[in-house]
């Protein structure tokens, strides 16, 4: 069956969440809501799971910590150690009071970068890649709600709809794809 | 909802909706660019030219076209080194420390401090790489393989810790910055219509969408990137004062270089925040968002970190004394009495005296008082590091050594020009970016907007109260 | 005992090699030697004396009368008369008492180039019965025979128009006399006049004729230097131009057959081994081996066996009036003209290792100056401070105008503390070339513009002929002050030690006696104290730890050795402070030896001289932290006040190269790993990794590293460089790089001879001999100052020298463990006063 994609838009972010909560207290399923900023308190409402990127973040941090620890053993204890100063080197650990500064800035090179190219991709913001806010407005001072019939087998367009009118909306739109 | 007291001053002033701070914004780059841009870009450029040119004379003759000498083989270029480095840290600590200390008024100031620490960064990681005597082979400070056995380099060394420290710096703060211009790109992308524009800004904004899951990720990443870029701040100038904390010449060891440093940097890095601020805002017409408020914030911040400084200076001198060392006593009193006596003045007046000042109230919020102390802050700072690298250098442990270093017009030339390559590229920036943070400012308007506060915007009061 | 009056015998009078190396070995505490000397100028031998008074040039053969008459009434002799001199209140007595007291134990020696002053320091000798003790006359040197009466008879004699042929070899009078004029002018009137120069020079360029002499690289030769010595020199390379030895000429021209060579192997041959005395560079021989014959003949003859010395025939009186009358005229000003260490006679102003060489005592390079007191520099210009008037990048010299002898030349002062008030000194050998002669490229410097200018002036034209007799000294002086400045090159501007201990250790005989170096048993005796630091562990045993419990600063440390410090070799260098006496031959032997760059005035002038090996020279200053603070004064004045020379100062040299510090803080700092250290204790400089960030050179606390600021090998210094073009290139060590732009270079302890020595003893199945590798410093040292070798090796010298009481580190307490040392230098001095009298004279 056909789809039909609705885009309620709204002035204001709390008139948004409002209808959110309403929408999904009586049982509808909000796909996405599109606004020019984050708006606070929207991701239990609507549903959202809280993003995981953090943990990553802390992942690519210890690898890079433990690349980081690994390349000076190996450069500065096992494959060329040098005499350098007096100072001792006979294990990575004596020597180690010279590599924290690179173990920690690796480190957080590692966290930031594989967190921030992670993020770029699960985004899917890359350079060229084609917007797809549906209207333009949304960057400037519009918050849209997006909802589906393929999402929502129980309600038609029309109730949704008339649920939407209840609220503080300023415009319904509807797209047949 | 989060409301603010109705005391706080407010950080957007007027009435203004999310469309007027749009607009406020986008036109300047919509449109042609006032008069006063091309003419402050030419001289720029002229003057980057020219650093260019003096540069292109380092390479070809050598490092003996500075004054430079076998006393003293660091001076303007390292002394430019920390200056622009120690610039460059503000505008990490304004994104970074103060999202994390919730401070909002940063918003104002944040995409420009930031824009200003990635230029400041790129002028300051000029001066490693032209000092170098043979730059051709400047890779060598990597650990790449290589058939040289491989040799590998040395990780005891405090430059190489600072090739770690500084790429890392850059690069996260570049992508920190660039990762929160992608909605605001995608704001301008949606809103200019000359075709050539809307393609340039939607190349630059990654097809941003402005979704909720893309907004959820966005504020964890710039959260975590706080997080990592605060303890870079500390660190990264920490690492640059071991190029001097970990050497043996008295008045270069000294352990209270790492704290000292970092105060020092913010405190200049914020005195140029001011200088770029406080003519951005009068040329751009954006005095609403970027308040006074903002300036006094800005120079309670010089106070404190300025008042570290002082208090670093002062300890310094006294441990000279304290502590009986021969050579470090004498490395002090060559400072202040001998023949650059005048550069430690200017450092003293300029950096311990003039924050003192921002302690009265009307003269840290009057513009004209803040434009000239910005000044005088950043002219301090640099003879800091000069009388820090020179002063300690030119009179060291044997006297036989004991020279006097004088620049040349190659040194001046390169360090006047890394000033004219910084406004060339802040005015680009100005004039093609988005110079204040559109997202986040729309997110605190209605809680710190002044009309909104007072309650004398439009449809105010019924909304809040859901 | 040694008394030098006016006589520089270190450095430019008489027999200096020998003269180095005699006065070398008595300067051991052991069996130390007390040296006075009378001088005018701060000369190398006077910086080097135990008790140095200042004199006018004209005062000495009044002194030297007085010190004859000081002596006889002391031993019962009749006194000449007629020596009263001013000024030096109870000196001549005191030196005439310890002459006294070393009777047949001394040597006095005068400079004066005089018969009768001379004639009376022979009496002297004779008085103190040296002659047959410390006085040899068949030991003699060869040198110095030239006689100013023959050659003036032989200007007059070509002026008159009387000498049909003239040849000239090996000497320039026309540069060097001091009517050298008048000798041009003459040799317009020989008929045939032949220059063997090598180069168009003030001599060659007015001869009729050129026919220029090998170099002596590229010659057999045999010398005789003194009696007993029969050395020979052959050849290195084939000769690079046209020419011929000039002794190869004669032969030709008077129709001798066969070569040089074989002349002189047939001469040598009567006397020794040819072969063997080729390989080991001489033979000695009778010591009347080829001494003239009645005739004047220096042909080889039988064996004549010595006369007994001569008794004293000198008429004393007559050569009192004559010595009085060499000086006599004497103006406001004296003026001193004296060889500089390196240029000399001027020989060797084309020779750019010698103009980059500083001057020992001013450290200048590439000019000469008039050396002035402080005190008249002071009035001269007005300023308050002898600080102000340092010589340095942008603090330009002031330029004098000096008249004596009818002549005027105007070149810079250069304050020199120890020069006697209102007298000055200007080296001789410079303004080579001065009407555009030519005579080699480094002699002269391009100035900014481009154009060539002549280095320096030449001082000959103030030298006379007194009394039959070269003068050197010009008594009827007037200077002032011209207003000009002039820039100049110097390699070290700060003039006072500072009171540096950890870096300065001198002491005085008495204290030395004590044997108690560390001040253990009385702290008055310590003279090389380490700096202590207070640890919480009762190491004194008194039941308590406090701040008495105390160990060496160099004992606490964070890490633990490198295990291989004990085994295989570990290269030291010892240097003994008594015995070097601040010549610099070991700095031109190192630029020689490891391909160091020449880098010209003007980079000298900006601090960027090159010399991996520096002679640092600290004069005293009254002032020091302990007279301050018992004055009372602030530290702030006090190192204003430590900043000024003594007027008439002690002087410490101690050559300074890369201390190869175990902990050398310059390895730790640099990022690519250029530089780092060997097991065998050396620290290593790989130049082809240098990528020129300079935190080494900046890190250094002796600041011995070099950095290459341009490429020397290009036009703009290819006047002083020899490396810029093919033929200059044949002057580089093939065993060494030369390095390239932006690299920094430093001593390495010549670690290519340390490697081919290895190689050798490798080769040859044995272990390396003690004293078998020398540095080119060590080599060239002509006193032994310098020792070389194992520290591992316990039968070493230099392991003996470590353990020396005498033995320290500079700057100890800071811990980088360097593996060169010095022996603290050892006056025969007095103990000085105690602190508590100076501060009564000061408050009075």
């Amino acid at each position: 069956m056909a789809d039909k994609i609705i885009y309620a838009v709204y002035d204001d972010p709390e008139q948004l969440k409002s209808a959110a909560r309403k929408l999904i207290t009586a049982g509808v399923r909000v796909k996405d809501v599109f606004s020019p900023f984050p708006i606070h308190g929207l991701d239990p409402i609507i549903g959202l799971k809280r993003t995981r990127i953090g943990i990553a973040s802390f992942m690519f941090g210890i690898t890079g910590t433990a690349l980081a620890s690994l390349g000076t053993w190996y450069f500065m204890i096992k494959d060329w150690p040098m005499d350098i100063g007096g100072k001792p080197n006979w294990t990575w650990y004596h020597n180690l009071p010279a590599f924290v500064p690179v173990l920690f800035e690796f480190t957080v090179f590692c966290a930031a970068h594989g967190m921030a190219i992670t993020y770029l991709i699960r985004n899917k913001t890359l350079p060229f890649m084609p917007a797809r806010n549906p209207d333009p407005r949304s960057t400037d001072d519009k918050f849209i709600m997006e909802l589906r019939t393929s999402d929502n087998h129980g309600h038609s367009a029309e109730a949704i709809a008339s649920l939407l009118r209840g609220t503080a909306v300023q415009e319904i739109n509807e797209r047949q794809c | 909802m989060h409301s603010e007291s109705s005391l706080r001053e407010p950080l957007i002033l007027g009435h203004r909706t999310y469309h007027d701070i749009t607009v406020d914004l986008v036109t300047p780059i919509e449109e042609k660019a006032p008069r006063m841009w091309y003419i402050l870009l030419t001289i720029a450029a002229i003057i980057a030219v020219y650093g260019v040119g003096c540069i292109l004379y380092l390479f070809s003759k050598g490092i003996g076209t500075w004054g430079l000498n076998k006393t003293v083989d660091w001076a303007w270029d390292i002394t430019n080194f920390v200056w622009w480095v120690g610039i460059g840290h503000a505008g990490t600590l304004i994104s970074a420390v103060l999202l994390l200390f919730r401070q909002k008024w940063r918003m104002a100031v944040n995409r420009s401090a930031e824009a200003m620490t990635i230029f400041a960064v790129i002028m300051a990681a000029v001066f490693p790489m032209i000092h170098m005597g043979r730059i051709w082979m400047a890779y060598w400070v990597f650990p790449l393989p290589n058939q040289f056995g491989s040799l590998w380099v040395n990780f005891n060394s405090p430059l190489l810790w600072d090739v770690f420290a500084i790429s890392t710096y850059f690069t996260v703060s570049l992508v920190f910055w660039y990762i929160g211009l992608i909605p605001d790109f995608a704001t301008i992308r949606d809103k200019v219509v000359r075709p050539w524009q809307k393609t340039f800004y939607g190349i630059l904004s990654f097809g941003w969408t402005g979704n909720a899951k893309a907004w959820q990720r966005f504020e964890e990443v710039s959260l975590v990137l706080a997080g990592l870029s605060t303890p870079l701040v500390f660190s990264v100038h920490s690492v640059v004062s071991f190029d001097f904390a970990t050497s043996v010449i008295p008045g270069w060891h000294t352990t209270i270089f790492p704290p000292y440093f970092v105060s020092g940097a913010v405190f200049s890095g914020f005195a140029m925040v001011q200088t770029l601020l406080l003519v951005m805002r009068k040329t751009l017409k954006l005095e609403a968002y970027v308040t006074i408020k903002h300036i006094e914030y800005m120079n309670i911040i010089i106070i404190v970190t300025g008042s570290i400084v002082g208090v670093a200076y002062i300890t310094e001198l006294f441990i000279s004394w304290y502590g009986g060392v021969e050579y470090e006593s004498y490395a002090f009193i060559n400072r202040a009495t001998g023949p650059y006596w005048w550069s430690y003045a200017a450092m003293m007046t300029c950096n311990v005296i003039s924050p003192q000042l921002f302690w009265v109230r009307s003269w840290r919020r009057n513009l004209m008082f803040t434009f000239f102390m910005s000044l005088v802050v950043n002219t301090g700072m640099w003879f800091e590091r000069f009388v820090i690298i020179v002063t300690s250098l030119h009179r060291d442990y044997l006297p036989s050594s004991w020279t006097m270093f004088h620049p040349t017009w190659v040194d001046v030339g390169i360090f006047v020009g890394t000033i004219g390559i910084f406004f060339t590229l802040y005015l680009l920036f100005a004039r093609f970016f988005p110079v204040l943070a559109l997202n986040e400012l729309k997110s605190i308007l209605k809680t710190s907007g002044e009309s909104y506060k007072n309650r004398t915007a439009h449809g105010h009061s019924a909304e809040h109260h859901h | 005992m040694v008394v030098g009056i006016g006589a520089d015998f270190l450095s430019g009078w008489g027999s200096t090699n020998e003269n180095t190396w005699q006065y070398a070995v008595r300067r051991n505490p052991e069996n130390l030697s007390r040296h006075w000397q009378f001088e005018a100028r701060m000369s190398l031998t006077g910086a080097n004396a135990d008790e140095r008074v200042m004199i006018r040039p004209s005062q000495v053969p009044a002194i030297v009368i007085a010190l004859y008459d000081a002596v006889a009434r002391k031993m019962g002799g009749a006194a000449i008369g007629g020596g009263a001199v001013e000024g030096l209140g109870d000196r001549i007595e005191k030196c005439a008492s310890e002459l006294v007291a070393a009777k047949g134990k001394s040597v006095v020696l005068c400079g004066h180039n005089d018969e009768g002053t001379q004639t009376i320091v022979n009496g002297i000798n004779v008085l103190l019965g040296n002659y047959g003790s410390t006085i040899d006359l068949a030991d003699h040197t060869n040198f110095f025979q030239g006689d100013d009466n023959a050659v003036q008879q032989l200007v007059k004699d070509m002026n008159a128009g009387s000498i049909g042929a003239l040849f000239i070899a090996g000497v320039n009078p026309v540069y060097t006399l001091p009517n050298g004029a008048e000798f041009a002018a003459g040799l317009g009137k020989v008929g045939l006049s032949v220059s063997f120069s090598a180069h168009a020079d003030e001599t060659a360029s007015k001869c009729s004729t050129i026919f220029p002499d090998h170099h002596w690289l590229e010659s057999w030769n045999d010398h005789m230097p003194k009696p007993g010595h029969y050395a020979l020199s052959q050849p290195t390379i084939n000769p690079l131009f046209n020419t011929r030895q000039w002794p190869a000429s004669l032969l030709t021209w008077s129709g001798v057959t066969g070569n040089y060579h074989d002349h002189v192997k047939a001469t040598f041959g009567t006397f020794a081994d040819w072969s063997r005395s080729v390989e080991e560079g001489g033979a000695a021989v009778a010591k009347n081996a080829l001494a003239p014959n009645a005739a004047g003949d220096t042909i080889a003859t039988a064996v004549v066996t010595p006369a007994a010395p001569a008794a004293f025939a000198g008429d004393l009186a007559a050569a009192a009036i004559s010595a009085k009358k060499s000086t006599e005229g004497a103006g406001a000003w004296e003026v001193e003209v004296y060889t500089s260490e390196g240029i000399g006679s001027g020989l060797h102003a084309n020779n750019p290792w010698l103009q980059e060489l500083p001057d020992p005592i001013t450290k200048v390079t590439w000019d000469n100056y008039v050396g002035m007191a402080p005190a008249d520099l002071l009035e001269l210009t007005g300023k308050k401070h002898v600080r102000d008037l340092r010589i340095g990048e942008q603090e330009k010299a002031y330029v004098v105008r000096v008249t004596a002898n009818g002549v005027t030349l105007e070149l810079p002062a250069v304050p020199v503390p120890g020069q006697t008030p209102r007298t000055v000194s200007v080296a001789l050998g410079y303004g080579r070339g001065a009407n555009g002669e030519d005579v080699g490229r480094a002699a002269s410097l391009r100035d900014p513009n481009g154009n060539l200018t002549v280095i320096g002036k030449s001082a000959y034209p103030m030298t006379r002929i007194a009394n039959g007799t070269v003068s050197y000294s010009a008594v009827n002086g007037t200077l002032e002050n011209t207003g000009a400045r002039y820039e100049m090159g110097l390699t070290q501007t700060q003039l006072t030690g500072m009171d540096r201990h950890s870096i300065i250790k001198e002491t005085t005989i008495g204290t030395w006696r004590a044997h108690d170096p560390r001040g253990a048993k009385d702290s008055k005796n310590g003279y090389n104290e380490k700096v202590m630091l207070a640890v919480h562990e009762d190491v004194n045993h008194d039941g308590h730890i406090d701040a008495r419990d105390k160990v060496p600063a160099t004992e606490v440390d964070l890490w633990g050795d490198h295990p291989v410090e004990q085994v295989g070799h570990h290269w030291g260098m010892s240097i003994d402070l008594n015995a070097c006496n601040g010549c610099g031959a070991c700095i031109t032997a190192c630029h020689s030896e490891n391909n160091v760059p020449v880098v010209g005035k003007d980079e000298v002038r900006r601090s960027r001289d090159m010399h991996w090996l520096r002679l640092d020279r600290y004069y005293s200053s009254d002032m020091t932290h302990e007279v301050g603070k018992a004055q009372g004064m602030g530290k702030i004045d006090r190192y204003l006040a430590m900043e000024e020379p003594s007027a008439s100062p002690s002087v410490f040299f101690m050559p300074v190269m890369c201390q190869h510090c175990d902990h050398a803080p310059c390895e730790t700092v640099c990022p690519v790993a250029a530089t780092s250290h060997s097991n065998e204790g050396l620290n290593m400089m790989a130049y082809n990794r240098c990528i020129g960030t300079r935190y080494c050179a900046n890190n250094c606390p002796y600041k011995v590293r070099r950095f290459n600021w341009f490429n020397y090998v290009t036009e703009q210094f290819g006047e002083v460089n020899p490396a810029w073009d093919e033929l200059g290139r044949l002057v580089l060590n093939p065993d060494v790089v030369v390095r390239s732009r932006g690299v920094i270079e430093k001593c390495s302890l010549c670690v290519q001879r340390i490697q081919e020595v290895k190689l050798t003893a490798k080769k040859a199945g044995r272990p390396v001999k003690d004293g078998e590798v020398q540095t080119a410093c060590s080599t060239a040292c002509g006193t032994g100052a310098i020792v070389f070798g194992d520290l591992n090796d316990a039968n070493s010298k230099v392991a003996a020298r470590f353990k020396d009481e005498r033995a320290y580190f500079m700057l100890e307490e800071i811990g980088v463990k360097p593996n060169v040392s010095y022996l603290a230098k050892v006056w025969n001095r007095e103990e000085p006063p105690a602190i508590a009298a100076v501060t009564e004279e000061a408050h009075h």
